[in-house]
């Protein structure tokens, strides 16, 4: 969290800025302009998230306004002592967007690189489903757009359960044990998750010629 | 490594440090959990190199969140407040007095057979609309409507959505919208005013719905737009 401390938006015209904890406390009590404050500072960043979980731009408003909606009704169920209101807001994100997923009929918890025969994978690159290879090693294009547009798509190819670690860890940059409340299961479950995703995000980045980018170490 | 559950390895040994390269790559260890690891990385030359591999990860990813920026729609927040108090903000009277009636309503949207394609007509949507709000509450079912409508009913077979419309859209604004979507409306409003407005069939029937859930939710006359899901057909 080093890397995002208090939301710097402030509320126009108030001198200072409330925090998470008087927030989401007037919300508890029926405070709309609470819950506005609270839209204002979350809702981009849970968007961000759900948008890299759902892959789907169209199912993002409908999840962010649930866990909004979810918010707004469990205000008073917020414990401070068992976390901040991010990891909080961000575990109902993770269920919403779920729930989403298997209401748009397009989960599939278990699909990963494993269960996808490398026919399935190279019909998909017959399909233009993949950007081409980049044309140069990795030293060029390690942080350039080339690598931006393939591991978007290698990303896209996780399974949910890894993408979510991944995109929680390298995306929001948040601790361990947050990423393991927010997808509900124990710490070292989310140290072996990422072991896993990284060594399938190697392998899908291998297969476009980028071979030192995200591996997880093989011994 | 990876069969090894992380919490049986020695906590200093290079396994258990490599799994805890990612969080030291985006800052998020704290003091007790860093200072192993510095030691280690500083005589491992493996995990350097992992280390090194995380960084980049963090950089490309976050490199692509910055491009990637998303912001809720303009009238986001209205819309939860439209839907806050669709919930629990604005009761309809008749609920007070007829506590089922809400059950009875689930039923009868549910069990809504392929419905009536009604011209629209503004005056007998009007109508029609106040037919509804009148016999609603009460016991009627859609079979008075569909015999008060006396239209001949086509199979709705193109995709549905229910959509509310706010109480400020006139009529005429409802049968402009419905011409950008090539929507008609075959049921509806419901005693909450949900009207279910169906598309023309056809093979992009899953980007035609889309596309109008899309147009319908950046119009302010819109206060709910969404699709009919399978479970909701009959
Ligand atoms: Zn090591």
């Amino acid at each position: 969290m080093s890397q995002h401390p208090a939301p710097s938006r402030s509320v126009a015209g108030t001198a200072a800025e409330k925090t998470d904890l008087e927030l989401i406390r007037a919300v508890a009590g029926k405070d709309r302009h609470a819950l506005k404050q609270l839209y204002e500072r979350y809702a981009p960043r849970i968007g961000r998230y759900l948008l890299k979980l759902l892959k789907q731009p169209e199912l993002v408003d409908e999840a962010v306004n649930d866990t909004m909606l979810a918010l707004w009704q469990s205000a008073d169920r917020f414990d401070p002592a068992a976390g901040q209101l991010l990891t909080w807001l961000f575990g109902i994100a993770h269920n919403k967007g779920l729930k989403t997923l298997r209401r748009a009929g397009r989960f599939r918890a278990d699909r990963s690189i494993d269960t996808l025969s490398a026919d399935v994978l190279d019909e998909a690159e017959d399909h233009g489903q993949t950007p081409q290879a980049a044309p140069h090693g990795p030293e060029q294009t390690v942080l350039g757009w080339e690598l931006g547009g393939i591991l978007q798509w290698a990303l896209e190819q996780l399974s949910t359960e890894h993408r979510s670690v991944i995109e929680l860890a390298f995306g929001e940059e948040l601790a361990y044990p947050q990423i393991a409340e927010i997808v509900g299961c124990p710490p070292n479950t989310v140290k072996t998750r990422m072991f896993h995703a990284r060594k399938k995000l190697a392998q899908l980045l291998a297969r476009r010629g980028y071979r030192d980018v995200a591996a997880a170490r093989e011994e | 490594m990876p069969t090894t559950p992380p919490d049986q390895l020695p906590p200093d040994s290079h396994e258990a440090i490599a799994m805890l390269l990612p969080w030291y790559a985006n800052g998020t260890l704290t003091p007790a959990e860093t200072a192993p690891v510095e030691q280690h990385l500083a005589r491992c030359h493996a995990c350097r190199a992992e280390l090194g591999r995380c960084r980049t990860l963090v950089a490309a990813i976050g490199q692509e969140n910055q491009r990637e920026d998303w912001q809720p729609a303009p009238d986001g927040f209205d819309r939860l407040l439209a839907q806050i108090d669709r919930l629990e903000g604005k009761p309809i009277p008749a609920v007070t007095r007829h506590p089922s009636l809400l059950e009875r309503l689930g039923a009868w949207l549910g069990a809504t057979p392929a419905p009536v394609r009604w011209t629209l007509a503004l005056e007998s949507l009007a109508v029609a609309a106040l037919l509804l709000v009148v016999a609603l509450p009460g016991t009627r079912l859609p079979s008075d409507y569909e015999t008060l409508s006396g239209v001949p009913r086509p199979p709705a077979t193109g995709p549905r959505l229910r959509v509310v419309f706010a109480d400020a859209a006139t009529a005429k604004d409802i049968q402009s919208l419905l011409q950008e979507i090539d929507g008609s409306i075959v049921a509806g409003p419901t005693a909450l005013g949900v009207y279910t407005v169906t598309l023309p069939a056809g093979a992009r029937s899953e980007q035609l719905l889309a596309a109008a859930l899309g147009t319908l939710r950046a119009r302010p006359h819109v206060r709910l737009a969404e699709a009919f899901t399978d479970g909701d057909n009959p």
